[in-house]
């Protein structure tokens, strides 16, 4: 479906002004259970939804680098630590987050809870460095009020610590 | 009315192994002109890990180890000096920056030579008038020497 550049969805050249962040923080491994959550990005709001354009992971050991599986979110869970975003990570220094949107990051002790299949998987190999960086910059993934997008561990092996970094659109 | 994009480049020296610690910082010292950054290239020239984070600052910080000043030759069309007359500033600094919280960007490189990456931001990122961007190591480690980029648009 090919969309006009006047749909909200596109954050520039639009018709309708968004507002572009980003923030990054390092996550903890994980344990070697299926299904936990390595990053995730909450948005909190009851009524606003939020675009993600990207998601970029680095590994920062050769130590259980591992698989990775995208998924939405439907409940948050508890994670081991969060990075609050405020006004300085508007790319327009404009506003903080009016979605009061969230980065979550691992170990998690309550799991979010995921919603299946995947969006996507990847082999991330094990080594200091190694990335995927997922971008979707035409199409953004929308992420609905109350719910949100996590990087996930399929199998049940360590995903190791690595430095995440998540760029959405609201 | 057309904007201007200015290219620039340098080499930092070793930040100390403490955490926050300046790299580098494109620094905008108009007190009316904001800049908007495009690219931010980093590329290690010695064999160490690099713990990077990119962020914003509102405070210059002092007596950086070198300072990069553009000129007309760093106008990609090769028009006009820069009217903000921003600096990139290099590693170490005698007084850090003051950096904003929490980070925009988290990234890491292995301890290979030639390990990089560019970043290239579209939209770009606006840095307002008196302050700046900067490259960091967001842990207690030291960042290596290390090859910066800065291309922004005025």
């Amino acid at each position: 479906m090919r969309r006009h550049r006047s749909d909200p969805a596109f954050g520039r050249a639009g018709t309708i002004a968004r507002h572009r962040y980003s923030a990054g923080g390092r996550t903890a491994a994980t344990t070697a259970t299926t299904g936990n959550a390595i990053a995730t990005l909450w948005n909190p709001s009851t009524t606003k939804p939020i675009w993600l354009i990207s998601y970029q992971y680095v590994t920062i050991d050769a130590v259980n680098s591992g698989r990775h599986s995208y998924q939405r979110i439907t409940t948050r869970g508890t994670p081991g630590s969060t990075i609050t975003p405020d006004i300085d990570n508007d790319w327009e220094k404009y506003a903080a987050p009016a979605s009061g949107a969230l980065i979550d990051l691992a170990a998690f002790s309550v799991q979010p809870t995921l919603a299946t299949p995947f969006t996507a998987r990847w082999h991330v190999p094990t080594g200091t460095g190694e990335m995927p960086v997922f971008f979707y910059p035409i199409r953004p993934v929308k992420i609905p009020p109350g719910t949100g997008f996590a990087a996930t561990n399929p199998q049940a092996s360590i995903a190791g610590a690595g430095d995440v970094t998540f760029e959405w659109m609201e | 009315m057309p904007n201007h994009s200015y290219a620039l480049g340098g080499r930092t020296v070793a930040t100390a192994a403490t955490a926050n610690h300046v790299a580098a910082q494109l620094w905008n010292p108009s007190t009316t002109i904001p800049i908007w950054v495009r690219q931010l290239w980093v590329c290690s020239t010695t064999a160490g890990v690099s713990n990077l984070a990119v962020n914003r600052s509102n405070a210059r910080g002092a007596t950086p180890t070198a300072t990069v000043t553009p000129d007309i030759d760093s106008d990609l069309e090769k028009y006009v000096t820069p009217t903000t007359a921003t600096v990139l500033e290099l590693a170490t600094f005698g007084t850090q920056p003051t950096l904003d919280a929490p980070a925009m960007f988290r990234w890491n490189l292995p301890a290979v030579i030639g390990a990089g990456f560019i970043f290239v931001w579209d939209p770009p990122i606006k840095v307002p008038p008196a302050s700046g961007l900067c490259l960091y190591t967001p842990t207690a480690v030291i960042l290596p020497a290390s090859d910066i980029t800065f291309v922004w648009d005025e």
